[in-house]
């Protein structure tokens, strides 16, 4: 009997352990098919000058993951002579090939590149790591697990398995390259959809996706898109029967143009709308929302909203959630 | 005459090795499992990973056999199973084994006059390099959780690419349901690789190790004691150069009951206080033990 009780404490202990949601799989393994160094990955024709390589152009997306103030840069090469499948506004299909880099600098110091490439045909057949930038700004090295606080700041780089625990939350893999954050939202800002169309990149044309309600409206739901949808969805994409940041409840925070057969037209049919407000969100009463109570904390693990990647509350982006709730 | 035995005694003590943690078995053979699980964030060795956090398990299998009244020969075998967390905040599940160790322990009674005994233990033990080591330090990291449950004074155990020769010596008084030990151990760890560590670590040639030991133990029923066990680790000339505090102290105990006539189940706690590890570190674990 004795002898059982000391087995069942540990199995309780490596049980309660294997239902953490925080448990990832490594993915070393699919960094395999990615160069060693940034210089290889053929984002710079001359890294030294930063100058691009041809068929690679950079973009922005209309509303973006907050990184704990990093400056970043975003970039994208398409295979020549392929296109985006672009049936599917809110998940674009990408071409084997396909490359997206994003860039974190602080103080006019690269810190990080992150690489996603398409290695296969399939939704799934993406290659993901962090390159580490050298102090003396020559390269940067695959890091398939990651780093702590290069280069002397508080900047994390991700290990590839913790790429994908945000990634694998769309069916595409893909968060911030889609019709809805394309979009030109002002008068100045870049039309890449209308560019992308140009170059012929896009399987079919597509027409701007407005984001209803009034500007704080907007930039909420923007922001509640680009922040939280990746987990917070109704797309369920690879990630049903794996923990690893999965989610157990039924939010969406996506900006769901598909599901309203492209037309969002009103605030009420948004995702965040239909199933946070009443859970996760007291209209009203943005400090009794759990929703900004999470928002607002930073405790590591799942204390704290987003969960990943993120050591610092983005104030300006909880003020804009907390204005909108306020205003319901 | 007594100043000359006290003085032997004390030369014993200090020059003779003996297990900081074995006491002397009356018993044929012992074996135990004993599992520590806690959470840690300790200090690590290199550039991307200055320091490592997670939780879990480590486990050692634990078997001595008396080949004489006075001689015990033991091995520990330590594997640990942890959740090691990841730089955004995810965790990796790794599993790692770690340095198996065989021993000798020579039990010597010293002194018996009425209701007090006391006795005086030697030994040393050797540790094997097996501990799982890669250029992740995914299994570097996870050891080194491990060690820092016990406030770093298992690197014999958890040190990946060395081999250990850990003399040690223990002084034990017994008096009714009373039980004082002190025991020191020495471990000189040996590198036989640089354990995949990049050379920013300044992992040594030679590490050496001392573990001081406390143990004050009181029966309280027929079955059931309890035991102070607190550990104080000297850093210094640890095998990968550590920046900080030269010392690490543990607060530890233990609560033993003893099931039937052979199996003995134990509570274990244990504490780092005080830097590196204070703050950051619990642990505590159970021991299963059968005599025969």
């Amino acid at each position: 009997m004795a002898s059982r009780l000391s087995l069942l404490g540990l199995a309780c202990a490596y049980c309660c352990a294997s239902c953490d949601p925080r448990v990832c799989a490594d993915q070393q393994a699919r960094t395999q098919a990615l160069p060693p160094r940034l210089s290889q990955t053929g984002l710079f024709a001359d890294l030294r000058r930063q100058q691009l390589e041809a068929g690679v152009f950079a973009y922005a997306p209309e509303f973006t993951l907050w990184s704990d103030g990093a400056e970043k840069r975003r970039f994208i090469a398409i295979p020549e002579g392929e296109r985006i499948d672009s049936h599917d506004p809110e998940a674009w299909v990408f071409p084997e090939g396909t490359k997206l880099w994003k860039e974190f600098n602080q103080a006019d110091r690269h810190l990080e590149t992150r690489l996603f490439q398409k290695t296969g045909p399939g939704e799934g057949d993406w290659a993901a790591a962090a390159y580490v930038w050298s102090a003396d700004q020559s390269d940067a090295e695959l890091a398939p697990y990651g780093a702590l606080d290069v280069q002397g700041t508080d900047h994390d780089v991700p290990a590839s398995g913790e790429c994908f625990a945000c990634h694998d939350g769309r069916p595409n893999r893909i968060l911030g390259f889609s019709a809805v954050q394309l979009a030109p939202r002002s008068y100045d800002a870049p039309d890449r959809l209308t560019e992308l169309a140009a170059q012929s990149l896009l399987s079919e044309p597509l027409t701007a996706l407005d984001v209803p309600g009034t500007s704080i409206e907007r930039a909420a739901l923007g922001y509640l898109h680009a922040n939280c949808s990746h987990c917070h969805n109704q797309s369920d994409a690879a990630r049903s029967k794996s923990k690893c940041f999965n989610p157990n409840q039924r939010l969406s925070f996506e900006l769901d143009f598909t599901l309203h057969a492209g037309n969002l037209s009103t605030v009420e049919q948004s995702g965040a709308y239909r199933t946070a407000v009443g859970q996760v969100i007291e209209p009203g009463d943005p400090s009794g929302s759990k929703l900004v109570q999470l928002m607002a904390k930073r405790s590591r693990g799942l204390g704290q909203m987003p969960p990943l990647g993120t050591e610092r509350v983005d104030d300006q982006g909880l003020g804009v959630v907390r204005e909108w709730i306020q205003s319901l | 005459m007594k100043r000359g035995r006290l003085w032997l005694a004390l030369a014993a003590f200090i020059g003779l090795p003996a297990s900081a943690r074995a006491e002397p078995s009356r018993a044929k053979a012992e074996i135990a499992l004993e599992s520590h699980a806690g959470q840690s964030t300790a200090p690590y060795f290199t550039r991307a990973f200055p320091s490592t956090s997670g939780y879990g398990a480590s486990v050692v299998l634990d078997a001595r056999m008396s080949v004489s009244p006075r001689l015990v020969v033991g091995a520990r075998v330590p594997f640990t199973f942890m959740r090691v967390e990841q730089p955004a905040g995810a965790l990796y599940a790794e599993a790692a084994w770690a340095n198996p160790e065989l021993g000798v322990t020579l039990d010597q009674p010293w002194f018996e006059r009425q209701a007090w005994r006391m006795h005086f233990a030697t030994g040393v033990a050797v540790g094997a390099p097996l501990a799982e080591h890669d250029a992740a330090q995914l299994a570097g990291r996870a050891l080194r959780l491990a060690n820092a449950f016990e406030g770093f004074s298992e690197p014999a155990l958890y040190t990946p690419g060395v081999i250990s020769v850990s003399p040690s010596g223990s002084l034990t008084a017994e008096q009714a349901a009373w039980k004082l030990s002190a025991a020191v151990r020495i471990p000189l760890l040996i590198r036989t690789s640089d354990a995949d560590l990049p050379p920013e670590a300044r992992a040594r040639a030679f590490g050496l190790v001392p573990v001081l030991g406390l143990e004050l133990q009181r029966r309280l029923l027929r079955w059931l004691s309890l035991a102070a066990a607190p550990r104080l680790t000297v850093l210094t000339l640890a095998p990968v150069h550590e920046e900080g505090p030269p010392v690490q102290f543990l607060a530890g105990g233990h609560a033993d009951a003893r099931l039937g006539e052979h199996f003995t189940l134990s509570a274990l706690f244990q504490a780092p206080l005080g830097r590196p590890l204070g703050g950051s570190t619990l642990a505590g674990g159970l021991r299963l033990s059968a005599v025969f």
